[in-house]
């Protein structure tokens, strides 16, 4: 299933579907396994990845980056495939495709050990919870620099050109009135490819 | 004695381009030697990811960096290879060099530029020098550059304007937005001489090139229809033209060979399969940007040049200078303006063009500290860059914490459709000091097993008094144009796309790399002409100047070799 049927079959239209309702592991289980569907699994940078890692990661894109009636979240913006297609190409500099993994990591231990309820995954905690965690998380060096990653990979898929799997119809660039030039990078000559 | 070229020439940007132009359309035999790959127009995509987020036209970090050594507070100094850090000096390894990347705002200097110390004296600390040769000599070559190159834009009068052998510019400006005209209302109230910003853009089709068609992405982006005067697009491509120049991308020169003599005698290079290459010419140009130039002399060791190529008073390196000077931005707000007005400022394509010089010269005694004039510099006014991953991500922060959720969503809304941002770019001489330099770094090795280069930057006063002064006076006219949230600063962070000196030239072996016609002063058949010449870089971007005296060098180097050849 795509992540545009997905979200059809999870209650409507994009436009009018409260997006936010949908929780991160049902991301994941759209997202993921059809990613993973286009690629030799014994090759790819992303093997060490989890489920529960992706669910961590997703978990913490909506919450950075939420859907809203008039704008685009994470989830319009195809942020996850996003995500995982980069870390995913060759290319990638295997030391960010680490960095992203250890952080998600050290934000499931960090929840565990700082949330009331001790031993509760960070997915599945309230949102105000989640922004509890995130906030003292973003205090400590290391969570702080992988939240301003997160962010940037946020925004790499809210505003490049849809030929990245991210921005699908250029929604990001309709939300926030962004012209973008021409010509636009064929499929053929995306960058790794030229 | 025979030799497989001409010329070589190491290297195809700003700095190579004229003289694999004149003397391939003179019929002589010319190889170029460029370390990246060979794009043309349809290569060149409006991708923020290939341009600027990925680095997709400079070397990967992890096979090629440099180390960059700069100044504590303490007055200590600590380096860093730059793989670790955000800092990247490559700038453009494709065919054309980084001229393909440009923003093209050209501006020549001015006659005191080639005379820095007798006119203004000297600055403790520094290295300044008069160039030995003047404007009057470069005067033609900028000309040139103009009509051949394709430099658009209208001559007005201003203090500073400098002299012209030409009336005019041999194009039109290229389109402006209705901003530029909120800028000319401000200046006049404000008694400041607002002038037309030449670009190295063709508003027309001409020189076999089409014309801009106003993609709005120009800066940092390769041109997809040939109007940006690139030396591969402007110089190169019609070189090839002739039948004479054979062009070799993917071809990294890791050594230059010298004789008992002192001479060069072969150029050896890497090709993309790594297999070695070694080639002759008659005379060898390098022109592979500052750094890299230093870097390639001085590890291109040999029975004279037991230090490096051209280093026998050990000046290879020394005096790097940047671009120095000031930036800043302001908005103007929609909800300001009339409905009219907002249409008028969403315009989107077109180039401000608009750019101070009242400030080339000041006289500020509370400043100063004197009366006698100072250098100043030029203040240029640009649309902020569109690149939106980049505008979004200086969203992010709030009183020192991240914003994320709603809030970010909002700011990120009102920055991009509450208001037109204006940005400000102030140039001023880059002092060159005995701390800023090029030299081989003892422990850091690219992937062909080379020293990389080591980058010493050291930011004097001067340019940081300077920078303040422009960025001051250009506060004020974003100011006076009914901008709101106005930020203007001096910076001494080193433009990495904006570097020069490294082999300067001068008449004193002792303190120079080169002659007057920019060839080796120990080295008979070696010249050097991209901005590694420059003593000192005027207060504008250097390319104009890169250009002009690449085609000054040029014609030095064809009388050498005999003139013109009969078809």
């Amino acid at each position: 299933m795509d992540r545009r049927a997905f979200i059809l079959r999870s209650g409507g239209t994009l436009a009018a579907v409260s997006v936010t309702t949908i929780s991160a592991a049902n991301i994941v289980k759209a997202v993921i396994p059809q990613a993973e569907s286009q690629t030799d699994l014994n090759f790819s940078p992303v093997k060490n990845f989890s489920e529960a890692d992706w669910v961590t990661i997703a978990t913490v894109q909506n919450h950075l980056f939420p859907s809203e009636p008039d704008a685009p979240g994470s989830v319009e913006i195809n942020a996850l495939t996003y995500l995982y297609n980069y870390l995913n190409n060759p290319i990638t500099d295997p030391n960010d495709v680490t960095f992203i993994l250890s952080g998600a990591h050290l934000l499931q231990i960090f929840s565990k050990q700082h949330s009331s309820n001790i031993n509760t995954d960070f997915s599945v905690l309230s949102i105000d919870e989640r922004e509890s965690i995130l906030r003292s998380f973003e205090k400590e060096p290391e969570g702080r620099r992988w939240l301003i990653n997160i962010l940037n990979y946020l925004f790499e898929a809210l505003l490049t050109d849809p030929v990245y799997d991210g921005n699908p119809d250029g929604i990001g660039w309709q939300w926030l009135e962004h012209r973008a030039g021409d010509p636009h990078p064929p499929v053929n000559k995306r960058y790794w490819l030229l | 004695m025979s030799h497989d070229y001409d010329i070589c020439i190491v290297g195809s940007g700003a700095g190579a381009g004229p003289i694999i132009y004149t003397l391939a359309h003179a019929g002589y035999k010319v190889l170029v030697l460029e370390k990246g790959p060979w794009y043309t127009e349809q290569d060149y995509f409006k991708d923020e990811l290939k341009t600027s987020l990925r680095g997709g036209y400079t070397p990967d970090l992890r096979d090629e960096q440099h180390v960059v050594e700069v100044e504590n507070d303490d007055g200590s100094w600590h380096q860093f290879p730059t793989y670790q850090s955000s800092w990247n000096f490559w700038n453009g390894n494709v065919v054309g060099g980084s001229s393909n990347f440009m923003s093209g705002f050209f501006h020549r200097l001015k006659p005191n530029d080639f005379k820095l110390l007798s006119s203004y004296g000297p600055i403790a600390g520094t290295n300044i020098v008069d160039w030995p040769i003047s404007y009057d000599d470069m005067e033609p070559y900028y000309d040139k550059v103009e009509k051949v190159v394709g430099v658009s834009g209208r001559v007005i009068e201003h203090p500073f304007q400098e002299p012209r052998s030409s009336k005019d510019f041999p194009f039109p400006p290229t389109a402006e937005h209705p901003i530029a005209q909120h800028i000319d209302k401000a200046c006049e109230r404000l008694g400041v001489h607002s002038m037309p910003m030449p670009r190295a853009i063709l508003s027309q089709p001409a020189l076999n090139r089409k014309s801009c068609v106003y993609s709005g992405f120009c800066g940092s982006y390769g041109c997809a229809t040939g109007a940006k005067s690139s030396s591969r697009a402007a110089l190169i491509d019609s070189a090839m033209k002739t039948g004479h120049c054979e062009l070799r991308p993917e071809s990294m020169v890791t050594h230059i060979h010298s004789d008992q003599t002192g001479k060069v005698t072969a150029v050896e290079y890497v090709d993309k399969e790594g297999k070695k290459h070694a080639v002759d010419a008659k005379l060898y140009v390098v022109a592979a940007q500052a750094i890299e130039t230093a870097r390639l002399l001085l590890n291109s060791t040999g029975p004279k040049h037991p230090d490096g190529l051209a280093n026998n008073t050990g000046q290879v390196g020394k005096n790097l200078i940047f671009a120095g000077g000031g930036a800043g931005s302001g908005r103007l707000s929609y909800d300001k303006f009339s409905d009219e007005q907002v249409a008028e400022l969403k315009q989107f394509g077109t180039f401000v063009n608009r750019s101070i010089q009242d400030w080339y010269e000041i006289k500020d005694k509370s400043l100063f500290k004197t009366d006698a004039p100072q250098k100043g510099g030029t203040i240029d006014f640009v649309h902020l860059h569109p690149n939106p991953v980049a505008r979004a991500n200086r969203q992010t922060r709030s009183n020192g914490r991240l914003l994320w959720g709603k809030p970010l969503k909002d700011r990120l809304k009102s920055h991009f459709t509450g208001g037109r941002y204006i940005k400000v770019e102030a140039f001023c001489d880059w002092a060159p000091t005995d701390n800023s330099h090029v030299s081989l770094d003892s422990n850091v090795k690219d992937k062909w097993g080379l020293p990389v280069a080591k980058i010493k930057v050291d930011v004097h006063v001067q340019n940081l008094r300077v920078g303040w002064y422009l960025a001051n006076k250009s506060g004020e006219v974003l100011r006076e144009m009914g901008a709101d949230n106005v930020l203007s600063f001096a910076s001494g962070v080193p433009p990495t796309n904006l570097v020069a000196g490294s082999c300067r030239f001068g008449n004193d072996p002792r303190t120079s790399v080169l002659n007057a016609d920019c060839r080796a002063h120990d080295v008979e058949n070696l010249y050097v002409t991209d901005g590694s010449f420059m003593p000192t870089g005027g207060s504008v971007p250097h390319t104009w100047t890169i250009y002009a005296n690449s085609f000054r060098v040029a014609d030095k180097i064809l009388a050498r070799l005999g003139g013109v050849k009969e078809a």
